[in-house]
Order: C-alpha cells, then structure tokens, then sequence
C-alpha cells in the first residue's frame, strides 16, 4: 500500500504519445488518458536535462533554461577547501573553548554548561567559522538612493571581520548590479517620486491601525482595484509587507488535513507559511514535472497517511522566478497538472511580476496564459515597482475569505500611503496609463539588458544557471574563498554584487547573483562586463566546457536591431 | 618574448592544477609582465584554491608550515629510501624473469 503505484506507472509503457503531440485543448488541458508527463528514461546528460523542453505544444515559444553541471576537478576542490576551512574552524573553536582566544560570539554562560549545547549546529559553526570571515561582502550600508549607480558607506574591520568601523568616506557611483530593481523604479526623482511626496503630504506616512479597522484609506482601495485590472483578475488585496504576505496568507488558506505541495527552492516565506499551515507538506523537485505529477497522484491514490481519507485540498505552491537559479517556471505545465488533478495553484510572482511578459505582468503574462487559471496569484511590490509590500490577487470570494481570515489583514498595520501612491504610479506607467510610453520602454530595456548581459556572460566563459529570459543571472563561484574574493575585488572596480554561500544555495554551488535593471545603460553594463571579465581571469572562474555556439541567425538579426 | 612567457605560464599552471585547464580554449588571458607577477599570481590561485584566502595570516603560515613540511618529508623519504627500493625491486623481478639458472633446467628434464 505504501509502494508508490506512479512509480510503476511512470516507468511502464501504458502511455503512448504520438512525438507529434496530441491537440491540446485550450490552455493546455490535455484530455488523452494517459500520465502527462512523459517518463525521463536517461536521467543525467550533460547538462542537468533541464534544458530540453517537454511537452514543447505547451509552450509558445521555446522555454530555453540551462544548469551546466559542475566540472567534477571543480567539485573536488571545493569539498577540499571547505575541509580545511572546517579544521581551522575545530582549531579556533578550541582555542576559544580554552580561552586562549578572546570569544566575540554568544556562547552559553558558566551556569548553562552542563545543559544542552545552544551553539554546536553546524549552522552555528559555519557563521563562526567561514561566514565570519568574508562578511565584509554583505549589508554594507548604502547612503544612496538604491538605483543604477549607488553609494556606498565606506567601512573597514581590524579584527578580521568581528567589528567594522566607518572611516567617514563614502564610495560614489559603484554599479549596483545587486538590487532587486528590476524596472528601475527605485528612484528619488520622477514622477514616481512626487506623486510619493505629494501623498506624504496629503496623508503622512504612518496610519497607525490596521486594514480591518480604521487604517484602510482611499489610496488603498484604489490601489488594490489597480492591482486587480493589472493582473487580470476578479479583486485583490494589498499587504504590507512581501514576505508575510506569504507566511500569514498560505496558513489562512490550508490547514490540517490539506497537502501543499511545494518546490524545494521555494522561498524561505513560502516554507515557512507551510509549516505554520500544519498541513502536509511534501517537495517535488525544483521545476520538475514528473515530481511533481507523481506527488499528485500518490495524493489522489493514498489520501491522508493512515486514515486513508482524500485531502481536503491539494495547493501547488510555485515561484515565478527562482530567485537563486534565474529559472522560469514551467507554468503551461503547472497549470495543465493542476487541472488534471483538481488541485490549486499558488503562483508567487516576487521577482516575475513587472519583470517578465511582453506586458510585464509576470509569468502568467510571459507564457500568454489566463490568469484566471492560477487560483492564488501572489507577489511583491518590493522589486519592480520600488515601493514596499505584497499582494494577494484571484477570485472574489477568496480575496473577501482572506480579509477576514488572514493574520496581516487583521493585525498588520496598512500600508504607508506614499507606499501605496508609488505603487499606484509605477503601474499605471508600466500599463502606459500615464499616457506615455515610459513603461513599455522600461519593460523592453530591461529584456534586452537580460539577453545581452546573459549571452556576454556565457561568451566570456562563466557557468550561468537559469532561463535565457529571467533578469537573475547566478553566475557559479563555487570555491568558499572565491565568494569572498569576488565580492572584494568587484568592489574594487566599483561595482556592487551580491555574491550568496551557503545556507541560501547547496554547499558546493556557491555564487554571485547579478539582478539586471532597466536602469543600467548599455555603458554601465559595458563596464560591469569588463570588470566581471577581469575578475573571472584573475580568480579562474570561466568554467564552462560548453562549445562556444556559432553565432547564429537570429543573434546576428538582434544585434542588427540593437544597432539601429 | 611576453608572449612566450605567458604561455610557458599557461603550460605551468595546467601542469599544476590538472584538468581545471580546459582543451577547448585557454579560459585564461593573463598577460604577465615578469616572472614575479607570475609567482604572485600562482599564488594567489593557490590561495584561492585551498581557500586560506580567507584565513588570518598566522593561520595561513601554519597551514603552509604543515603543507610543505609535508611535502618537504616525502620529497626527502623518497630520496633516502627510493633508490633502495628500486634496487630491491630490481633484484626481485630480476629473480623471476632473468637469469634462471642452469640447474633448474636440468630438474625439470
């Protein structure tokens, strides 16, 4: 009974799909009667096969995403260096437990020695010991407006890294290749930026009660019915803050006796809004349908674990891009599963929305899909649009369900009305409701910014994950001494990046996430390309074994373009 | 004659550090103007790779202190006792594939 029966299935031979691939019906509903997703026979090529688009009728135009695999001498190297920063780590620890040296961190006090250990997790050992000494790469204080070019508080540490001081001096006009700003909306002057003034001016900035009781202002309706005609759907409902729109609504929808399925790499506010659901959670591989469809139907066949009773609800929870691998993801697919099974979707749009489709509306906008078949359609404000906060967008009575039932509708203070007013004004440029064009030149910016600062990165040589289209590049450092390296000598050349370690990817894949705006210029990207360049060679960091493709027809058509 | 001590680096550096230097094209255009610069970069890849980068410096000297004490053992066990091997090794298979002597085919007629 627990054997899995998709197991058998996935692998027999009851499907046959033509290669030409059936008619599918409207928005990929696939009424053939056999498993959707074709079974994988030959599991590791080269690549991580992530790259080969399956059930390709879905998708209206190629859905090209890559995951070179790590070279194996790499591979080794890292795993050595992290050994032997592990042992000066177990030397330092017990330098430190002798006090023979001075101990900056927490530890337990004299009288709590003989209970259980607080800080002996590896997770504790690794800020002591690796991350401690490369934090000079992270939260530098800013003393900018956060937009194309920034500046950047200039700080040193004498203490290898325990303490920092400010010198005082500021670093002007460092490139930020690291903040979220997708649209370049993240600006102290423009429209954007009165109509924020002006609101500060007619409202204030605080409104000291929450929606439910009297914090709900005029700026926020009219917000929300921007939101609702911007994503295409019945009605919305604005939050506060982005990352407790996740962790208070996702609790508010499921409960004990639901199952959410979710993605490994989903978000830590979507793990965490699962757990505090107390429903099931199970993870299907990152983007991978046949996890996923398997996990669906183990649902339907087994029900709940020992009663055996069917779940109350099964909620797919999905990111559109993946802000760690600059993956895309595989919506036709999610969307034609979940109505197969009968199953809800929750689609968090953070770093999609704004930033992809034609419109930029986000994924579903990207893929030309309806929005009415994603049930839960969730995202920020935070990245696009430059402001603050997140939203909940779908059916009526869902929104209406919510208002009352979710812990930041009820208990989080509203939102700031300059907040809201850059909302308001940002969307209503990207829609071209200001009766300009400045949206759709931004929208079209951004995308040729991605394909270029992507297809130069992968020329010169550097190991890129993710989707051609996703403005997240994550370009692999791997090495640990190498993520403290880059982020120092980028900086040197006056460029800011975010270089990400463990915990937030896999041990060995270490690596620098670049975020590409519609505000960087063709210069700016020029010069963050050169000095990428340079560090690559200075550091070894070109590691990709792929042949370098023949520049092809359609290149030489868009640079052609790009020239006029 | 700068053109040729780089790729005598790039030689060097693949002798070194195997595979990670790939076929299909040097990933690699450093262009040295001496051979200090050279060293100081070898170094420094050295550093990176091991990761001691990030250590202090006094930790950084002990772990090259043990690493090339290390290396220094093995380079000087192998010149006091290879040799002697060696000629062991030889004695032995000499024994067995060389010179048999003449009685032992008289026995086995």
């Amino acid at each position: 009974m627990t054997e899995s029966s998709a197991n058998k299935l996935l692998n027999g031979d009851v499907c046959h799909r033509s290669s030409s691939g059936k008619k599918s019906g409207k928005n990929g509903f696939v009424k053939n009667h056999c498993l959707f997703q074709q079974p994988q026979k030959y599991r590791r090529l080269r690549e991580k096969n992530q790259n080969v688009t399956r059930n390709s009728s879905l998708y209206k135009k190629p859905f090209l995403e890559s995951f070179e695999e790590t070279p194996l001498l790499v591979a080794v190297l890292t795993y050595m260096g992290y050994g032997i920063l592990t042992i000066f780590g177990y030397l330092r620890d017990f330098l430190r437990h002798w006090n023979i040296e001075k101990c900056h961190v927490a530890r337990e006090r004299e009288e709590q020695k003989d209970f259980v250990p607080l800080y002996q997790d590896f997770e504790n050992f690794y800020t002591r010991n690796l991350y401690m000494r490369i934090r000079d790469n992270w939260n530098r204080p800013i003393c900018s407006v956060p937009g194309a070019k920034m500046d950047l508080v200039e700080r040193v540490s004498h203490d290898y890294n325990w303490t920092f001081q400010h010198t005082g001096k500021v670093v002007k006009d460092v490139i930020n290749m690291g903040s979220y700003n997708y649209l370049g909306f993240a600006e102290n002057t423009g429209t954007c930026a009165d109509a924020a003034v002006e609101a500060t001016h007619k409202y204030g900035v605080g409104v000291g009660s929450t929606r439910y009781e009297i914090g709900n202002l005029d700026i926020h309706e009219e917000m929300e019915q921007l939101v609702a005609r911007f994503l295409g759907v019945e009605s919305s409902m604005a939050f506060g803050m982005g990352f407790a729109t996740n962790s208070m609504n996702i609790p508010a929808l499921t409960g004990k006796g639901c199952l959410i399925l979710s993605d490994e790499l989903n978000h830590a506010s979507l793990v965490l809004g699962a757990r505090l659901s107390g429903s099931t959670i199970r993870v299907f591989k990152h983007n991978n349908m046949q996890s996923l469809e398997k996990l669906l139907r183990d649902a339907i066949v087994h029900g709940q674990p020992r009663t055996h009773r069917p779940w109350k609800k099964i909620l797919i929870v999905v990111e559109g891009i993946y802000s760690m691998e600059g993956s895309i993801v595989r919506l036709p697919e999610v969307i034609a599963l979940k109505k197969r099974y009968k199953a809800y979707l929750y689609l968090d749009e953070a770093h999609s929305i704004g930033a992809l489709g034609p419109n930029g509306r986000g994924v579903v906008d990207y893929f030309g899909l309806d929005p009415k078949d994603v049930d839960i359609m969730m995202g920020t404000f935070t990245k696009s649009f430059g402001a603050a906060g997140g939203y909940i967008g779908g059916k009526r009575e869902l929104i209406d369900y919510l208002r009352n039932h979710s812990h930041s509708a009820l208990y989080a203070t509203s939102m700031s009305p300059p907040v809201a007013q850059q909302i308001i004004t940002s969307m209503k440029t990207i829609m071209g409701e200001d009766g300009t064009t400045l949206g759709a030149d931004r929208l079209r910016q951004l995308s040729e910014n991605t394909t270029y600062f992507r297809r130069k990165l992968r020329d010169m040589g550097f190991i890129i994950y993710g989707n051609d289209d996703s403005p997240v590049v994550p370009m692999m450092l791997y090495m640990p001494a190498k993520i403290g390296a880059f982020g120092r000598e980028m900086l040197k050349r006056n460029i800011g990046t975010v270089v990400v370690g463990f915990p937030a990817t896999p041990i060995i894949e270490s690596r620098a996430r670049f975020c590409v705006s519609a505000a960087h210029t063709r210069e700016m990207l020029d010069t963050a390309l050169e000095a990428i360049s340079e560090v690559g060679d200075l550091l070894q960091l070109k590691y990709s074994r792929r042949e370098q493709p023949l520049p092809s027809l359609a290149w030489m058509s868009e640079e052609s373009l790009l020239q006029d | 004659m700068r053109r040729a001590l780089s790729l005598d680096c790039v030689n060097i550096y693949a002798l070194v550090f195997g595979g990670s230097t790939c076929d299909c094209e040097p990933a690699y255009r450093m262009n040295f103007k001496n051979l200090k610069d050279y060293l100081a970069w070898l170094y420094y890849q050295y550093l990176l790779i091991t990761g001691i980068y990030v250590l202090e410096p006094w930790e950084k000297s002990i772990f090259n202190f043990i690493l090339f004490s290390a290396i220094a053992m093995v380079i000087y066990t192998s010149y006091v006792f290879v040799p002697i091997h060696v000629r062991l090794a030889l004695e032995f298979f000499f024994g067995i594939f060389g010179g048999q002597p003449e009685s032992t085919m008289a026995l086995m007629n």
